[in-house]
């Protein structure tokens, strides 16, 4: 029988003890992770003989149980998160897609062939449909997934009705288009205004989250680290990801807290040096093992600074039901967002 | 009983520690500023969204208790199924000998696939390869080039005595000449093979295009484009399947570790077809210089070819043009063509893309 034994904790670290970890807090805490790459590797296991057994069927299921290890294994203040979301969801979100993807080359091919000349227009209006899927995945999946994601029984969500709906729909196809006609100049632009819009409508429980990067700043750091990694013919690419992590956590608040990012770009090099030896050397038998310690580097050196107080975050209504989680109509696209 | 536990009360975002006390039915949960619940044992369930602590709710609320000693778990006589599902350190020990057993037959049986692959490519038949052909060559096409009849008639002559101990497979074979801007040569499933034009102008002589054909001839006899398309669904299929979610967060794509395992599969296949041709060069009558020859300029333009050759899906050009070179018999066959025959056919297909 194991036994708790709260005095296991080095001396020097900022420690959260479970009976005592105080609702507000004004100081510097970690966001910890505790994922075993054994495990993982066993999940994995689990995962890919179910994913071949079933023909490709089970990876919804994957997906979800491999969520709900991290998700289980992240933790702040002491406390672990948890995903609520089931494989059946994914199943259903997928087969949504397919159904649409289906219905929409059924449609296409009626259309041109009752009016063959219509056929010229395809090139022009398949970028658009494509747009349109992506701008859904993006918005709906996030929303999904924090819908999914609770801590201390509290869940996360992002806002979203019909006058939302349509403005992130005008903010992506103005984005995609503009990313398209300068070439890709816009896209840093773009992607900010995509964080803003999306972080803004974030919230755990009633508390809101709050990003404020400016969108010529962050450009600014696109095509520093662009040029300098084409330069350094890709050295600096890991501290090209860092500052990009480091702009998105920093300029995003939760009350009167900030996020930190701490990892080192020379710890990513590493990472990446490791990662990739040890995926090709292993044949990709290492993957559990470099993506537990992937996701340790990164969950552990993310940290909130500044006053914020749990007390006052309260459950919201909408999310609070088990009827409010069944009548959400939005599931995950999986398309690797 | 008494077991320290963290109350959440589904209202608030806080964390409040808790004393358990098991009276009779009911579990009573205990704050320091008093009775938070008293929950009936029937109704007390695991929460299931919570894999890796031991989390349990009550029927009739959202709030929920983490109970840091899983022994409540048996106290509170809760199925025990999902802690078993989800406890993995628990089954550490059978799991781990059998993950790297399972692995370990995984890899070696990827290694060793050739026998697999080789069997399900004969499964495919040629009308279906046919199938796969059509999307392929749907864009490709409007490259092709018009042979004229002398041109057509000269590379038939060509093509019938490289199937001169096995006529009745020339008709599986259909070669085509496509001005696209690469210098190579390739097969394509439903035994059509494709000779691009700047590699029809860079062969020197009939015997070295000979060379060319009767490797290409070789992949298509042997049907290895079908068993190429197989292994990559195998290799790349399963790679991917278990790296599953997580390949988007990593630096480099695990299906790269299948490319690498390919290599060594494809090198197989282009040995077996350099055997085959071989044989069917001297069979047909013409002398394996001439491809012994082509070898050394590819050697020539590329002396690092044999250097990696782990890394590689053809042999070393060096090694190819050696072999090649020392089969040769010193026969002197009939001319494969006529020299105006041959510049006619080299001056097929005037425009590159």
């Amino acid at each position: 029988m194991s036994e708790y034994q709260p005095d296991q904790t080095p001396q020097n670290e900022v420690v959260h003890d479970p009976y005592t970890t105080p609702p507000s807090s004004t100081a510097t805490h970690n966001f910890e992770y505790s994922g075993d790459g054994v495990e993982m590797a066993l999940l994995f296991l689990k995962n890919l003989l179910l994913t071949i057994v079933t023909i490709g069927l089970y990876r919804p299921w994957a997906r979800t149980n491999l969520r709900r290890y991290v998700w289980g294994h992240v933790s702040f203040l002491g406390d672990r998160a948890s995903y609520t979301g089931t494989g059946l969801e994914l199943f259903k979100g997928w087969a949504k897609l397919i159904g649409l993807l289906i219905a929409a080359f059924l449609t296409i091919g009626l259309i041109t062939r009752i009016v063959p000349f219509s056929a010229v227009l395809l090139p022009f209006v398949t970028p658009f449909a494509y747009i349109a899927v992506f701008a859904l995945a993006t918005y709906a999946g996030l929303r999904y997934r924090l819908s999914r994601t609770k801590w201390r029984e509290i869940k996360f969500g992002v806002d979203k009705n019909k006058e939302s709906t349509n403005e992130f729909f005008r903010l992506y196809f103005l984005g995609a288009f503009l990313s398209v006609v300068t070439f890709g100049i816009y896209y840093p632009w773009f992607k900010n205004s995509e964080r803003t819009f999306l972080t803004n409508r974030s919230r755990l429980g009633n508390a809101y989250f709050s990003f404020n990067g400016i969108s010529g700043e962050y450009a600014a750091l696109c095509f520093k680290g662009i040029f300098l990694s084409f330069i350094t013919l890709g050295f600096y690419l890991p501290w090209f990801i860092r500052s990009l992590v480091e702009f998105r956590l920093n300029h995003t608040k939760f009350q009167s807290s900030r996020f930190l990012f701490t990892l080192k770009g020379s710890d990513l090099l590493i990472y990446g040096i490791c990662a990739y030896f040890g995926t090709v050397l292993s044949f990709g038998l290492a993957t559990p093992w470099i993506y537990n310690w992937g996701l340790r580097l990164f969950v552990t050196n993310i940290k909130i600074e500044g006053a914020f107080d749990m007390a006052a975050v309260t459950a919201s209504l909408s999310d609070g039901s088990s009827l409010a989680e069944q009548t959400v109509l939005e599931y995950d696209l999986d398309l690797g967002f | 009983m008494i077991v320290r536990g963290k109350y959440f009360d589904g209202l608030n975002a806080v964390s409040v520690p808790v004393d358990l006390f098991i009276e009779g039915n009911v579990l009573r949960i205990e704050t320091a500023e008093g009775t938070a619940g008293r929950w009936p044992l029937g109704s007390i369930f695991r929460d299931e969204s919570h894999s890796v602590s031991v989390v349990i709710g009550c029927a009739a609320g959202e709030d929920r208790v983490e109970v840091v000693d899983p022994s409540v778990v048996a106290a509170l006589n809760i199925s025990k199924r999902v802690w078993a599902i989800n406890d993995l350190r628990d089954t550490k020990r059978i799991l781990i000998p059998s993950f790297i057993a399972l692995l370990a037959v995984v890899f070696v049986g990827l290694w060793h696939s050739r026998v697999l692959t080789r069997y399900l490519a004969t499964k495919v038949t040629l009308e279906q390869e046919q199938k796969v052909l059509a999307l392929v060559e749907r864009d490709s096409l409007k490259n092709e080039c018009t042979l004229n009849s002398k041109q057509s008639f000269a590379l038939d002559k060509l093509l019938a005595r490289l199937y001169r101990n096995d006529p009745e497979n020339r008709a599986s074979t259909k070669v085509k000449i496509l001005s696209l801007n690469a210098n190579n040569a390739f097969t394509l499933p439903g035994g059509e093979i494709w000779i691009l034009k700047p590699l029809l102008m860079d062969v020197q002589t009939p015997a070295e295009l000979a060379g060319v054909l009767a490797h290409e001839i070789e992949h298509v006899e042997k049907r290895h484009v079908v068993e190429s398309i197989i292994r990559s669904a195998l290799f790349t299929g399963l790679l991917n399947a278990l790296a599953g979610d997580v390949s988007g967060f990593l630096l480099i794509d695990p299906s790269t570790a299948a490319q690498i395992l390919g290599m060594k599969l494809s090198r197989e296949m282009e040995e077996e077809a350099d055997d085959g041709a071989l044989k069917r060069l001297l069979a047909a009558g013409i002398s394996p210089i001439g491809a012994s020859e082509f070898f050394v300029r590819l050697e020539q333009r590329d002396p690092t070819s044999g250097r990696l050759e782990f890394l590689s899906t053809h042999p070393g050009s060096a090694a190819r043009a050696k072999r090649f070179w020392e089969a040769d018999r010193g026969r002197t066959d009939p001319p494969i063509m006529t020299e105006e025959e041959w510049a006619d056919l080299q001056s097929s297909c005037e425009t590159v893309l």
